[in-house]
């Protein structure tokens, strides 16, 4: 098969995020940048598909701090291509960026052979403008299912599995090549050792295709940004866990739960 | 801003979803404050009986010659689009849902408007609309302004009161004819989730644990709580993602709502899309070691501890008081 | 007279003798060439330097087995019996050599008086010691002892030894006239017993005897090496090229290494020559199973299992030809995966292997396969990932590391912008579990008090990579390990204090300094000689009675006990030891990495359940003196698990020694640790 995985940078919401003296971006201090969540599912989507039904991974990013590290990453993991187009990540919405990745994708081959299967992640956290799957199935002109957690090719098609809610799932079935946004992978992404991503760094290239950059970077302007303020706060309850025990049995029981 | 306001109602299986209701609260309040009209999309083969329910809106146009609840995304929004010409409406409500995945995307694409996602608030401002879009697993909000009040808006679940959105009056029914696309995704089957497990929807007391729990032997301390209480145990998607508890176990955005009458959010630090599915509970006790987590903004009691040491204690007590 | 001298079925006995010699020697040697060919499959691991040190390593634990006698009731028999065989071996080869060339000036050795006298002392001793070792086998087996039929032939054939001197000396007497001598008094005192036999059949009965006991013997040569008893060879050159006679304990790096050893063995031939040298070393004894905490707690893995599954397997997918497509695989097929995962890496195995096997380093060989496969447990996978991206396993961002200082209500130095003497190097756990973290300000607090010159490295600080080593990552520990020695390369200090134990093995034993090593110590040592030099300023005076455990990094890997006890005597306490104390401490079931990893089966009882009740039963102890923040964590759950709450509390020996800092209040006098 013939799979295209887009990797994207997001903010690590692990650090703590502080808005700029601009009062609309991050403060970039302390910023780091991490692999979106579903897009490691994608990558391992693709790898699995890739080891049972043959073909090639490749991973596409936009330019963004970190995002070698996180090309070798995939490289090490089994992609066989890694590209980077050199456009910045962070001046891009989401639909500036549908349209740079599209044109890469386009410049590949027009059309896409029939087992491509174009596969960024479900959303990302700050896909304020929209998610990159819909908008580049319809830059691409290609059918498009969200929320997947599950393929399984055929020829020419595949059978897909989207979340709904509750658990509940819906199957269907879609034409090749399509984009497919991935929730999560048949398996949790693999682990890679170190030792393999250093090898990858040594030996590995990552290529760099240019690709014209968009003419309206931005489509929404951000009046403000700023962080939450809490509507309000738990009471909170303090003491040696038999104290706060204590407390807490006498909530469950005014709320008729004991 | 425009004349009207539309709002894709939602529905899963034959049900029409809060967020429909959400969005109709929303749509409504932007719709008085604006003078437009507030109506409401409904598609689906079977879809005509739940119109009624739509009682909010000034007007429900139904679209039943298709099975449009399970078509893809860009036929949904081919159809949008084709009711946004014939209603003249600029502003489009959609839900931030996994049923509605895409729809918004697509439709702003077709229609060269802005979209907004993850809107948690929105309000008119001189002939436009404010929304505020929490962005970042909800840490960081940015307020954007659709200076002429056109665009489409993802509305995030659980961020509108329900209630604002249910009437009891009937709405207006009219039928559309909307052109249907040969689809390229067609639906198969539903997939049922795991069955036989206990139903978290209908317990009155649910002990959600989250990746704070650390192990999957301590899951079973939550369990020994939940089985005094006479509840049940859930989680968060991390837990079950890692496959300490079951699917039918999950709560938030892609697992189940449940409005229990005590919630217990045990090491959740309550990314917004598990307070999705919780928030509604009537009592909500958060523990969390992290005196800064996002969960203590929005739950009743909060305790800043190990819940490991909590949990023996907590069941002891409960037993003792129980005899 | 000559035994040699006979004729049987027509053939003179000397031809018989060669005969017999040329085959069993045949045989033994190339076995021996067998085997040592398989070790040369093995990787290249340099186990030749200092070899005058190793000499006196093996001379040590080869003659005088002081690891033996750790288990009294085998100890002495082994011994004996050990000592018997250099006798007699010595003994069968002079008589061999003087059979086999009858024209030689010699005589046999049992001609010689004092050779005699010797040889019947021991025959004396060793069939004792063969009538124990028996016993034991029959009635008292230890638990783990493998009760192979090999071993029992092998003590009937030790003990047909013996009595066919024995009787040989007897008959030989008898045969000689019944002169009996004080130099074979057992054999003078058989010669009575069987004084009627007639001359000419006690001589004959003298020759079979020795013919008997060169058969045995010959048979005993081919037996050996194709037996458990391999050990008896391979044993000395195992302790001889044992790692710890010139390196630390559970050394973990190769030295000399041919090859990139970080991605660990999938195949026998990857194991190093000297780890598969252990499985022919492998006596069978059990000690090691009957040591290890995941054997006892019933997980999959059983060290002395492991090496002999090794050995099992290189004999027959290397001398058998069963390799190929059919082949097992070393790994899922021969030993599983779980228990590759099972070892907490305590060492208790090699701390009492009498032939110095190499578990650990062997387990974390075959886990670097698995890693290198990302076949890793999907916790642990979280765990890893959050080391290589933040440093520490908590998954917190690395500038929340010294958040603890925030309110300590100290001013900490900041080793990376002031000279220091000490730079403290937390740790993960210490540093960021929120069970630790009062823990930490007390340990600060009592530093700052004590006038100790202390700074920290603050978000420059990563873990030190001692269970992430021994994981099987090799290449993250390397990572998290340079970027700890650029960090420290900035700092100013003059030693180190950790608090983790298996931080403070792994920066004092696995950072290379590249020559620059400074003094590194576990913060009881400091507390020791703050104690000693009388800088701590003991206000209250505790009393009563506690037990300490002793970490595994800081004990058995580090041979750290005094210093935790002083302190604890120091403060007034009494320190009551539990069984298993010292060297035989009992892991809590945390380190290697197991900590970060799920019990996917139902297990008996974890260690740190079965310490925390070996500590309840000692009279009047309520109180579990513990130094390592790992081992709050385990013990403070066990207490729980067991039901204990009550019975004992788990403390951090710097919680006892800031009670007993603490600045004076009104009306203290003697205070229980137990409300510390």
């Amino acid at each position: 098969m013939n799979l295209y995985v887009l990797l994207k940078m997001v903010p690590d919401t692990v650090e703590e995020l502080n808005v700029a003296a601009d009062g609309k971006s991050l403060d970039s201090e302390f910023l780091r940048f991490k692999l979106n969540d579903p897009d490691e599912h994608a990558l391992e989507q693709a790898l699995l598909l890739k080891e049972k039904h043959g073909g090639k991974v490749t991973v596409v990013t936009l330019d963004a701090p970190e995002v070698d590290d996180v090309l070798f990453t995939a490289l090490a993991k089994g992609a066989d291509r890694a590209v980077k187009l050199p456009v910045n990540q962070a001046e891009l919405g989401t639909v500036a960026a549908a349209r740079v990745l599209a044109d890469f994708l386009k410049a590949e081959a027009t059309p896409l052979p029939p087992d491509t299967l174009v596969l960024p992640g479900s959303y990302a956290i700050d896909d304020l403008e929209g998610e990159l799957a819909p908008l580049l199935a319809t830059a691409l002109e290609l059918p498009y299912v969200g929320v997947v957690c599950g393929i399984a090719p055929a020829e020419g098609k595949a059978t897909v599995r989207k979340e709904f809610a509750g658990g509940l799932r819906g199957e269907f079935e879609v034409a090749l090549p399509a984009v497919l946004g991935i929730q999560s992978a048949d398996k949790p992404p693999r682990y890679v050792p170190v030792a393999k991503v250093r090898a990858a760094m040594k030996s590995a290239r990552i290529e760099t295709v240019d690709v014209p950059p968009p003419d309206r970077p931005r489509q929404l302007e951000l009046e403000r940004t700023y962080k939450p303020e809490a509507a309000g706060h738990a009471e909170m309850l303090e003491g040696s866990p038999e104290e706060v025990a204590d407390r807490l049995v006498e909530i469950l029981v005014k709320n008729s739960a004991i | 801003m425009a004349n009207t306001i539309l709002v894709l109602a939602e529905q899963l299986r034959g049900e029409v979803t809060d967020i429909t209701f959400e969005m109709l609260g929303a749509g409504r309040k932007l719709a008085e404050a604006s003078g437009s009209s507030l109506c409401a999309v409904l598609l689906g083969a079977e879809a005509a009986p739940l119109a009624a329910k739509l009682g909010a809106a000034d007007k429900v146009l139904v679209a039943d010659d298709a099975p449009w609840d399970l078509a893809p995304a860009d036929a949904v929004a081919g159809a949008l689009e084709a009711v946004m010409q014939q209603t003249q409406a600029g502003l489009v409500l959609l839900g931030c849902t996994n049923v509605a995945a895409g729809i918004g995307s697509m439709l702003a694409v077709k229609t060269g408007l802005p979209l907004v996602n993850f809107c948690r608030a929105a309000k008119a401002e001189g002939g436009g609309v404010v929304c505020t879009s929490q962005l970042f697993g909800g840490k960081i909000y940015s307020d954007v302004k659709l200076a002429d009040g056109k665009g489409v808006v993802c509305i995030y679940p659980g961020a509108f009161p329900v209630d604002a959105g249910k009437r009891d009056q009937a709405p207006p029914i009219e039928k559309v004819d909307l052109p249907v696309a040969a689809p390229k995704v067609t639906f198969k089957q539903y997939l049922e989730p795991e069955t036989g497990d206990v139903d978290i929807t209908k317990q009155n007391v649910l002990v959600g644990v989250g990746r704070g729990i650390q192990t999957q032997d301590n899951v079973e301390l939550a369990e020994e709580l939940a089985q005094v209480l006479g509840g049940a145990v859930c989680a968060s998607r991390p837990v079950i993602d890692q496959g300490w508890l079951p699917l039918s176990r999950q709560v938030g955005k892609s697992g189940m709502t449940v409005k229990p009458r005590v919630y217990f959010a045990l090491g959740i630090s309550g990314a917004p899309e598990h307070w999705e599915g919780m928030q509604n509970s009537q009592c909500i006790i958060a523990v969390n070691t992290d005196a800064k987590a996002p969960i203590f903004d929005g739950a009743h009691y909060g305790v800043v501890g190990d819940v490991l040491e909590l949990l023996p204690a907590l069941t002891e007590k409960v037993k003792a008081k129980k005899g | 007279m000559d035994p040699v001298n006979i004729n049987l079925l027509g053939l003179p006995g000397l031809v018989l003798l060669w005969a017999l010699a040329l085959l069993a020697w045949g045989v033994f040697g190339f076995r021996i060439w067998q085997l040592v060919g398989l070790l040369r499959q093995g990787r290249y691991e340099n186990r030749f330097d200092q070899p005058v040190r190793r000499l006196g390593h093996m001379i040590r634990h080869v003659l005088l087995q002081p690891r033996i006698f750790n288990e009294r009731a085998i100890g002495l028999p082994h011994f004996l019996i050990f000592w018997g065989f250099l006798v007699y071996a010595t003994c069968f080869n002079w008589s061999l050599v003087r059979g086999l060339f009858p024209f030689l000036p010699v005589p046999y050795p049992d001609e010689v008086k004092v050779v005699s006298l010797f040889l019947e002392v021991f025959s004396v001793l060793v069939l004792i010691s063969l009538a124990v070792a028996v016993a034991r086998r029959l009635f008292f087996a230890p638990p783990h002892l493998h009760l192979s039929l090999d071993a029992n032939l092998i003590l009937v054939l030790i003990g047909v030894l013996m009595l066919s001197t024995l009787f040989g000396n007897g008959f030989r007497i008898v045969s000689e006239g019944g002169h009996t001598s004080a130099w074979t008094p057992l054999g003078s005192l058989l010669a009575k017993a069987f004084a009627a036999t007639p001359t000419e059949t006690a001589h004959a009965w003298a020759n079979a005897m020795w013919w008997l006991h060169m058969i045995v013997v010959l048979f005993f040569l081919v037996y050996l090496p194709y037996s458990k008893h391999l050990h008896l060879l391979a044993a000395p050159f195992n302790v001889f090229f044992s790692q710890s006679a010139t390196r630390p304990v559970g050394d973990l790096g190769v030295l000399g290494a041919k090859e990139d050893l970080s991605a660990g063995a999938a195949r026998w031939q990857e194991l190093t020559w000297r780890q598969l040298l252990g499985g022919f070393s492998c006596a069978e004894c059990g000690r090691c199973d009957r040591a290890c905490p995941a054997t006892a707690s019933g997980y999959p893995l059983q060290p002395q299992q492991l090496i002999q599954k090794v050995k099992e397997h290189m004999i027959h997918a290397g001398l058998h030809g069963r390799q190929g497509n059919g082949a097992q695989k070393l790994i899922g097929e021969v030993i599983a995966p779980k228990e590759i995962w099972a070892c907490t890496t305590c060492m208790a195995c090699m701390n009492c292997c009498a032939v110095w096997n190499e578990q650990v380093p062997l387990i974390v060989s075959l886990r670097r396969h698995l890693v290198s496969e990302g076949d890793v447990e999907r916790t642990l996978q979280d765990m890893l990932g959050n080391l290589q991206r933040y440093g520490n396993s908590f998954g917190k961002s690395d500038r929340m590391r010294a958040k603890w200082t925030q309110t300590s209500g100290l001013k900490i130095k900041d080793a990376r912008k002031e000279a220091v003497e000490y730079l403290w190097f937390v740790g993960d756990y210490a540093s960021y579990d929120p069970r630790c973290e009062d823990i930490t300000k007390k340990t600060a607090q009592v530093f700052a008090q004590a006038g100790l010159d202390f700074g920290l490295l603050y978000e420059g600080e990563r873990n030190a990579g001692n269970d992430v080593r021994r994981v099987g990552e090799e290449g993250l520990f390397e990572m998290l390990r340079d970027k700890n020695l650029q960090a420290l390369a900035k700092a100013k200090f003059q030693k180190i204090v950790t608090t983790d134990p298996h931080t403070y093995h792994t920066l004092k034993n696995e950072y290379p300094w590249n020559g620059h090593r400074p003094e590194v110590q576990h913060y009881t040592e400091v507390l020791s000689q703050l104690a000693q030099a009388g800088k701590l300023p003991l206000n209250k005076k505790l009393s009563g009675r506690v037990t300490y455990h002793d970490p595994c990094y800081l004990g058995r890997y580090n041979g750290v006990y005094d210093a935790p006890r002083h302190v604890l005597h120091a403060l007034g306490l009494e320190v009551i030891e539990m069984p298993r104390g010292r060297d035989r401490s009992y892991c809590c079931g945390a380190g290697g990495g197991r900590i970060w990893m799920e019990d996917t089966e139902k297990i008996q009882e974890r260690p740190a359940e079965s310490r925390i009740r070996e500590a309840v039963a000692l009279a009047g102890v309520q109180t579990f003196v513990v130094a390592c923040p790992k081992d709050i964590a385990m013990f403070r759950d066990a207490v729980k698990t067991t039901g204990c709450e009550g019975k004992i509390a788990v403390r951090d020996l710097a919680e006892l020694v800031a009670k007993a800092t603490a600045p004076p209040a009104a009306g203290n006098a003697a205070t229980n640790p137990q409300t510390a």
